[in-house]
């Protein structure tokens, strides 16, 4: 196994954390296998994002050609795909596992035959007679799984923030190839209709460089606005578990976790939150932890840098009012 | 000369009387028939088995009114005034009957002189100490437990002065008319004759005496006729209630038969009440004695019992075209009754979400109404019939069924807390001799605050030399909370593989330092044929200090005071052993709080309150905290898991500067015995 | 209408850690550590359909799940939240399945079945997170693919299918019949079922399907999944040293966590 292609979707955002991530672990990966390190574009996207490819290690970037990609679908964008990786002679796809990461790249590991593994926390090629090695955390993170794969092809989708990203060689180029694409017109129709941003005030989450977090323990949705105000303080944004999410208490895009967003802020306040490792993998890129939970004995404690075991309720207006006066001393 | 009076003295036309009564007992019968058809339709019930037990206890509850004179004793001692009164003019008249219209002549002699002259004339003038107290408390002090407070409410009771005052007068006025040789026996009704006799003539006197006699007695009839129509029904519901009341263990629910295919799964409409049930609803004397008593209507919770049984019964009424509904249809048989739910059109869901099932309202009840089994009644139709309940305890239904606990997201398993310590696991060791079995409980294991209370237990059997085993993984929650909020097919499907787990163990006797569990398998699980010897740790804990098993020695002084948990206090009427387990401590000094024992206020985490964030009105653990905060005491001890931890929040929210701990009796116990 | 379910029942995921055990093999978790529930997905992939159901007043559901025989629970769950028929098809007939196969044998299944509008999966299992079976379901049968619906309704003829995307929401119209996958909302909790729906579950008869009668050989449960090989599987351990604030009072634990706060330069 040789080649590995980084596989970027445009899909109306821009560039970003996401695809420098997969970048990052393709270049390293093909180095630990040396081989090479390719990547592909599909949608509709400028020539910057070639120029960024090739800035973290890309030597070829494949960009497939075919006015139907213009919009994201996942079957046409599984289709070039895996043309893409045929002509490219790719060994290990890399895909990020955002929304279309998750979505398309199962559709090309089927149509390639590939051995699939997604959401993958790490990967590296120091397999002794070849081939790939694959981390994977299972059972809500009570175990970790090691995986290798001999044969190719191999397609992995990486979990967001599981990947340190490569400094980028500024001014790095490469060879842009365009493959004629023939995406089949599809038996059925899919198409986006609508698209909101979500409307919240503070930062995005995964962006965001303090985040507080609220689960189980905050009781009802009314004490959400207790955390507001410790995040209007701190000038955080705001998260929550999936226990919260379930229980209705936030909507379902504060969620954090296994199966909600992956994040990795300076600091991350936990209110409320027990610790179970289903969220923990949301978290375990966070830098400093702070866990505020009644309960002494709670996991969370164990993930924490800084722990108060304290009823929220009793303790948040405390922490909001020191900070306070904190900001004050600070700026005089 | 042989001591009588002459009956119908200074009257003519007697027999107008009769025609009266003749008509007055035609309302009176044809008022109690209409009611008892409405009770028809409930489900059957057993209640009238074990007579002479029920009888006992009707004649300790009703003549006494024990229940009455437990708490606000100054109105209970008024209406206690009030029935004697009422019992004694009862019994005068029977006399009068006997004597007058049986001709058998009783009225004479010592009976006429002790009975018919003085004790009457004695027991009429309390009653109308009794009655005044009443009107005084009702129009002066408006005790606001006395709502709606309706002009009935004082019309019965200007009634029965009327009658008892007219009464005298009539006999005063024959006194002086006839010069009764024997007036002395009656004192106040000459005091009043002679009152009457400083004002009129002679022709006067007798003119009055005969309008007041016709007076007295319409009204008399009157009154008797009005009795089933108005809240003087109670007269005759009280008694029936209280005879009919359930001897079962107060801390048992009945059981639902869940496999029957057609009948409905808990109480939906009036008809799925059983009788009894709607025999509470006219036995209600609305005296509030339930709601000032009730946690959640202490805290602004949308429940009041009383309102609760208000609210039934006026829609039995209405319904039925009996009530004086606006929109009843008079011409609805009772067979037609109520098709519409209960829920939704006679009282809303969040009231049955506020109640604890603390049974405070049923132990205050002095007519025996079953409160508690309605509420869980209405709430077994809204979870089973509509799975309609809060997503609170719809998510600790999912951990009871998924895992058989009630704490969904909880890390830790059930033999966490044996860490270090030599415990037997059945599961481990099926053979092993063990004298008694502890049951856990889900709280003991899974809560880490009260980990260490199932260590303490541990460690004092320990101490002690008991050898005892635990279930460990293989125990279950018991179902309580799911019989609690009304998931019996839940309930009964964890408690047949608890007893099977039991069974197969032979297990015989069991402790546990949960009074929910407690209660459960000692009351409930019989139901399912699961026997066992089972006590609380309090009872057995103090046996082991009684017997010098466990020593405890002084380690200093401690202010305690004791919250009576509701499931083992109210419902099991365990108030003394943890009280003695406390007093065995040297250096503790132990204080009640105002509302102790029986009168104990709930924690609020019963009922499934444990699982439930309480959303409206005040904090019931806080309510509760400020009591016993206010005895002075440095330590809360409690003997229930949900009880620790609503008061150690409650008391870290409404004093969290104070120097009070929150601890088990267990924990008390074992820190000063080596 | 016809819905479609695919479930599978997975060790709870909400084991406790400390319950978490290996196999002697070491190559999965042991046996009987913690009860068999619905893949948690799975269950809101069944609230949807049910949901979609209920908003069209009309249609019917179909739950089928690969299984052992123990997986007869997860498909009685299901009916008793209102599913109209429940298949269990005997994983022990495929002994070395894999994602490929388990497309295989479920398009086999659907073949069996009235034709399907719409196919619904949880987004990935709640034990080993594959993620991968619905998106091959659609790959093998060339319907549309949508992953991580959070709410579907119909209009017309077509699906209206609402996600969250990497940065807030999207609605997708696609062509029925479609696969989609599920993810967890507030919106498709799934539901208690009543009592009576409980009861009468376990009158139903849920039909078992072996290999012959899709007419698969055990061979077809093998793909270049099964080429994949564990090298390792193990308990991971945390080994991170909490600093509890123990101040004497509220405030100054408050203020203490601030100082510590700044000396971190967090903020």
């Amino acid at each position: 196994m040789r080649n590995v292609l980084a596989v970027l979707i445009a899909n109306g955002a821009e560039f970003g954390r996401a695809e420098i991530e997969v970048l990052s672990a393709g270049s390293r990966l093909a180095a630990d296998l040396g081989g090479t390190s390719v990547a592909a574009v599909v949608g509709g996207s400028d020539q910057s994002w070639a120029r960024e490819a090739f800035s973290y290690g890309a030597v070829r970037v494949y960009v497939a050609g075919s006015p139907a990609l213009t919009h994201y679908e996942p079957r046409l964008f599984a289709d070039a795909l895996e043309q893409i990786a045929r002509s490219a002679d790719a060994d290990v796809l890399l895909f990020s596992s955002t929304i279309s990461g998750l979505e398309v790249a199962p559709l090309v590991g089927y149509k390639l035959g590939a051995s699939v593994i997604m959401d993958v926390t790490g990967i590296d090629g120091k397999v002794e007679g070849g081939g790939v090695r694959i981390q994977k955390p299972v059972f809500g993170g009570k175990a970790q799984s090691e995986l290798v794969a001999q044969k190719a092809p191999v397609v992995l989708s990486l979990r967001m923030r599981s990947v340190d990203p490569l400094q980028p060689q500024e001014g790095a180029s490469g060879e842009v190839i365009e493959i004629p694409v023939n995406v089949r017109p599809s038996t059925g129709t899919w198409r986006l209709i609508e698209r909101n941003l979500e409307k919240s005030g503070g930062p995005r989450l995964e962006d965001a460089r303090i985040i507080v977090s609220g689960g189980r323990g905050m009781g009802g949705k009314e004490n959400f606005s207790c955390l507001a105000e410790l995040g209007d303080v701190l000038g955080a944004a705001l998260g929550a578990s999936r226990a919260a999410v379930d229980l209705g208490w936030v909507p379902s895009t504060w969620q954090i976790g296994q199966t909600g967003k992956k994040v990795a802020p300076e600091l991350y306040v936990a209110v409320g939150i027990s610790g179970a490792s289903q969220h923990m993998v949301g978290i375990a890129a966070a830098k400093h932890i702070v866990a505020i939970n009644k309960d002494e004995k709670a996991p969370i404690f164990q993930m924490a840098e800084l722990g108060v075991a304290e009823d929220y309720k009793v303790f948040i207006p405390k922490l909001i009012e020191a900070l306070k006066k904190h900001k004050t001393s600070a700026t005089t | 000369m042989t001591p009588t009076r002459q009956v119908y003295f200074n009257i003519t036309g007697v027999w107008l009387m009769y025609v009266f009564f003749a008509l007055t007992l035609l309302v009176f019968g044809y008022g109690v028939y209409r009611r008892w058809r409405l009770w028809q339709i409930g489900r059957p019930v057993v209640r009238l088995d074990r007579l002479g037990e029920r009888l006992r206890l009707l004649f300790k509850q009703a003549p006494g009114h024990e229940k009455l004179l437990k708490r606000y004793s100054g109105t209970g001692f008024a209406h206690l005034l009030i029935f004697w009164g009422f019992v004694f003019l009862f019994l005068g008249t029977v006399v009068v009957f006997i004597h007058e219209d049986l001709h058998i002549h009783i009225m004479q002699g010592a009976l006429y002189l002790y009975f018919e002259s003085l004790a009457l004339n004695i027991s009429g003038a309390l009653c109308i100490a009794g009655v005044t107290v009443a009107l005084i408390q009702r129009s002066i002090r408006r005790a606001p437990r006395l709502k709606p407070d309706k002009p009935d409410d004082t019309i019965i009771l200007v009634s029965i002065l009327v009658i008892l005052v007219t009464g005298f007068i009539i006999q005063g006025l024959r006194i002086h008319l006839t010069h009764d040789p024997w007036a002395a026996w009656s004192p106040v009704g000459r005091a009043v004759g002679m009152v009457f006799a400083h004002f009129l003539s002679e022709p006067a006197l007798r003119e009055l005496h005969r309008a007041t006699w016709w007076f007295h007695l319409i009204v008399v009839f009157s009154f008797i006729g009005w009795i089933p129509y108005s809240k003087l029904l109670h007269i005759l519901t009280a008694p029936a209630s209280i005879l009919t009341q359930d001897l079962g263990p107060r801390g048992a629910l009945p059981v639902v038969d869940i496999e029957k295919e057609d009948a409905p799964l808990g109480v939906s409409r009036l008809q799925d009440f059983t009788w009894k049930d709607l025999l509470d609803l006219d036995a209600c004397t609305e005296c509030g004695r339930c709601e000032v008593n009730c946690p959640a209507f202490l805290t602004d919770k949308p429940l009041s019992p009383k309102w609760l049984i208000l609210n039934l019964r006026e829609s039995l009424h209405a319904e039925s075209g009996n009530g004086r509904g606006a929109n009843a249809d008079p011409k609805i048989s009772p067979a037609e009754l109520a098709q519409s739910p209960l829920v939704g059109a006679v009282l809303k869901e969040e009231t049955l979400w506020s109640c604890t099932s603390c049974g405070a309202c049923v132990e205050q009840c002095p007519v025996a109404v079953e409160h508690v089994s309605k509420i869980v009644g209405m709430r077994r139709s809204l979870v089973m019939e509509r799975a309609e309940f809060p997503d609170d305890l719809q998510n600790m239904v999912r951990s009871l069924e998924a895992r058989g606990h009630p704490y969904p997201g909880v890390s830790a398993s059930r033999i966490d807390w044996m860490k270090g310590l030599a415990v037997i696991q059945l599961a481990d060791q099926p053979g092993a001799e063990f004298e008694v079995l502890l049951w856990v409980g889900c709280a003991g294991a899974l809560n880490q605050r009260s980990q260490s209370v199932t260590r303490a237990v541990a460690e004092l059997f320990t101490k002690a030399g008991v050898k005892f085993a635990v279930l460990g993984r293989e125990e279950r929650c018991t179902g309580d909370p799911a019989r609690r909020i009304g998931h019996e097919f839940l309930f009964q499907t964890l408690a047949q593989q608890n007893i099977s787990t039991l069974d197969r163990y032979k297990v015989r006797k069991i402790v546990t330092s949960c009074p929910h569990c407690f209660n459960t398998i000692k009351n409930e699980y019989p139901q399912f044929g699961g026997q066992y010897e089972v006590v609380h740790h309090s009872e057995f804990l103090e046996e082991l200090v009684r017997q010098g098993r466990l020593k405890p020695s002084a380690t200093g002084s401690a202010k305690v005071t004791f919250h009576d948990p509701c499931y083992l206090g109210r419902y099991n009427q365990v108030y003394d052993a943890p009280r003695a387990v406390l007093d065995s401590v040297p250096g503790v000094e132990r204080t009640e709080p105002d509302w102790n024992r029986r009168n104990s206020l709930c924690c609020g985490g019963g009922g499934g309150f444990s699982f439930m964030e309480e959303k409206q009105g005040t904090r019931m653990n806080q309510n509760r905290a400020k009591q016993l905060l206010d005895t002075g005491a440095n330590t809360i001890a409690v003997g229930c898991p949900f009880c620790m931890i609503m008061l150690e929040d409650g008391t870290k929210t409404v004093a969290p500067d104070a120097q009070v701990r929150v601890r088990d009796i267990a924990e008390v116990l074992n820190e000063a015995t080596e | 209408m016809h819905l479609v379910v695919c479930i599978k029942q997975i060790l709870d995921p909400e084991i406790p850690p400390s319950d978490f055990r290996l196999d002697s093999a070491g190559r999965g978790p042991a046996e009987g550590i913690a009860p068999q529930v619905i893949s948690i997905f799975d269950e809101n992939a069944l609230e949807v359909a049910l949901q979609v159901r209920e908003a069209a007043g009309e249609g019917r559901i179909t739950a089928i799940s690969i299984g052992a025989e123990s997986a007869v629970d997860a498909l009685r769950k299901a009916l008793s939240m209102r599913v109209d028929d429940a298949y269990l098809i005997r994983q022990a007939d495929f002994p070395a399945l894999d994602t490929f196969g388990t497309a295989r044998i479920l398009a086999a299944a659907l073949g069996k079945l009235p034709p399907a509008d719409l196919l619904l999966c949880g987004r990935e299992s709640g034990d080993w997170y594959g993620g991968q079976v619905p998106a091959f379901l659609a790959a093998q049968l060339d319907w549309p693919y949508t992953a991580l619906v959070a709410a579907i309704r119909k209009t017309g003829s077509e699906w209206n299918l609402r996600r969250q995307s990497d940065d807030g929401w999207e609605t997708i119209a696609c062509s029925a019949p479609a696969v989609v996958s599920v993810t967890n909302d507030a919106q498709n909790l799934p539901r208690i079922p009543k009592v009576r729906d409980n009861m009468l579950a376990f009158r139903k008869t849920i039909t078992v399907w072996t290999a012959a009668d899709l007419g698969l050989t055990s061979e077809s449960g093998c793909g270049p999944n099964t080429r994949l090989k564990t090298e390792r599987f193990y308990i991971p351990t945390v080994s991170r040293q909490c600093q509890m604030i123990s101040g004497d009072s509220v405030v100054q634990r408050a203020e203490e966590l601030v100082e510590k706060l700044a000396g971190l330069r967090v903020i």
